[in-house]
């Protein structure tokens, strides 16, 4: 049957990620748990007595809960030595903890798709 | 609808991989088999197409009626999530994919095994490996296959609704190769269809207290996820759907499809349909043999053949669906994958296998038609 218009298939086929190799892609290992948290405050001026101006951002998810600035991530189990403000003044409102690893149990060992 | 027996392409591993199959073999035993095809003529693949059409409209119908009854009791879906669930589909949320299981033999109706609605497997041999394969094997000839242009053109028009969404993130178990290749492959005709994509682990999702974020802790505001939606619901974060605002595909209520309770719902709202299977979750109503299946069952996992004289289980989570034997070509048990895209019927792949139930390790076969 010569090719047409009115055939059931995909006129082309064409890939533009698959088939290079995984390596190349970079395949992302189980992520162990993780905690990072950042600093909420009232207003510019608070954030910018414990960071730097460029550090400082309005908006962020906890901003319709009245904390409108922060500052940036850093690790929760190593506070003192990553956090990059130069130290507490007493202004923070909120920190705000994010946490990694709270899905995939599961699927570890079992196969997902069916 | 016959088996054909080939001579394999010589190259056949190389020209697969090259397509992003680099799990053809399995424990030294090839799962991509073209050392037989399927042969079907046009007539029968209209046969499959309308049944597959129907059939998907059928389950729409079923999952209106579970929403308006409110009855998710029996689908083993926890109570916190039911409005939740609801409320998807309320919405209408999106769906981009599904694949039926049917059983056909070429002559009387396809009928419903299951709905494999939420993360169906095998998409990327169906897609574009037996593509290609039907290009270089046999030329001229047909193939119930427009899955690849399908699902461009489905994020493409979903592209066109969400202009506002910045990207979409593709996650699941990245470290099982055939997930990876199918979520792989998934953002790959998305990104042809017009969106921006980003890829991770779904161990590397965050929650920051409201919403789901990325490794650079921005927020996600829509995600493919290559993950079962009742692992997720089990799972730490699971709670946290239900503060969150970010779009998934599959949305929440394909659960309710790809849930083995809905066979049940299907029966019970159109009885004696041509194309289903009685099925109930009592096993006396249900005469002869039967095949027992658990409601959140994967891959053949847990399903029971349960003969005449045998009684069924009143333990909760199970459904009882009359046997219906797959067909038998050269001793092999063959299976249909039926594909939906976009609300439409888009494409078969076949699996076959010497077990008459379909496993993650049975072949998958291409297939032709004229």
């Amino acid at each position: 049957m010569p090719e047409e218009s009115g055939n059931k298939r995909s006129q082309a086929v064409v890939l533009t990620l698959i088939g290079l190799p995984m390596a190349a892609i970079g395949i992302a290992n189980a992520f162990p748990d993780h905690l990072a948290q950042r600093n909420f405050y009232t207003d510019r001026a608070a954030c910018e007595r414990d960071y730097t101006t460029a550090q400082c951002e309005q908006g962020g998810s906890s901003t319709s809960s009245g904390y409108s600035w922060h500052g940036p991530y850093y690790s929760s189990s190593s506070a003192s030595s990553s956090d990059p403000g130069p130290g507490r003044t007493g202004q923070i409102t909120h920190t705000e903890v994010s946490s990694r690893g709270g899905f995939g149990a599961i699927g570890r060992g079992l196969r997902a798709v069916g | 609808m016959r088996r054909e027996t080939l001579v394999p392409r010589p190259d056949w591993p190389a020209k697969v991989e090259a397509l992003g199959l680099d799990f053809h073999t399995t424990n030294g035993e090839p799962y991509w088999w073209e050392s037989a095809c399927y042969a079907f003529s046009a007539a029968e693949i209209d046969v499959l197409e309308e049944a597959t059409d129907t059939l998907h409209d059928l389950c729409l119908q079923a999952v209106e009626h579970v929403v308006t009854t409110g009855d998710f009791a029996q689908l083993d879906i926890p109570e916190a999530y039911w409005e939740w669930v609801a409320a998807s589909w309320r919405r209408r949320d999106p769906a981009i994919y599904g694949r039926f299981d049917l059983v056909y033999d070429g002559s009387g109706p396809p009928k419903m095994l299951e709905y494999n609605a939420d993360t169906p497997t095998a998409l990327l041999e169906a897609a574009v490996v037996q593509w290609y394969w039907m290009e270089e094997v046999k030329p001229g000839c047909d193939q119930f296959n427009s899955i690849h242009e399908k699902l461009i053109a489905a994020w493409a028009d979903l592209r066109a609704q969400h202009p506002h969404i910045p990207a979409i993130y593709f996650t699941g178990v990245s470290d099982e190769p055939e997930d990876l290749r199918t979520f792989e492959y998934m953002r790959d005709v998305c990104g042809q269809g017009g969106w921006q994509t980003e890829q991770l682990d779904i161990s590397q999702l965050g929650w920051n207290g409201s919403c789901f974020t990325d490794l650079a802790e921005r927020r996600i505001a829509a995600m493919f996820k290559l993950y079962p939606w009742e692992w997720m619901l089990q799972e730490n974060f699971g709670s946290h759907l239900l503060d969150d605002s970010a779009a998934f595909v599959e949305p929440p209520w394909k659960m309710l499809l790809s849930n083995k309770a809905i066979l049940a719902v299907l029966w019970e709202m159109f009885p004696d349909h041509p194309n289903l299977l009685p099925a109930s979750f009592e096993r006396n109503k249900i005469a002869g043999a039967c095949v027992k299946k658990p409601v959140h069952g994967r891959e053949g996992d847990g399903v029971r053949l349960i003969g005449e004289a045998d009684g069924g289980s009143t333990r909760p989570g199970l459904v009882y669906q009359a046997a219906c034997p797959l067909p038998v070509f050269d001793r092999m048990h063959a299976l249909i994958g039926s594909w939906v895209v976009g609300g439409q019927a888009a494409g078969i792949g076949l699996r076959e296998d010497r077990n008459p139930i379909t496993a993650n390790t049975s072949r998958f076969v291409p297939h032709y038609f004229r």
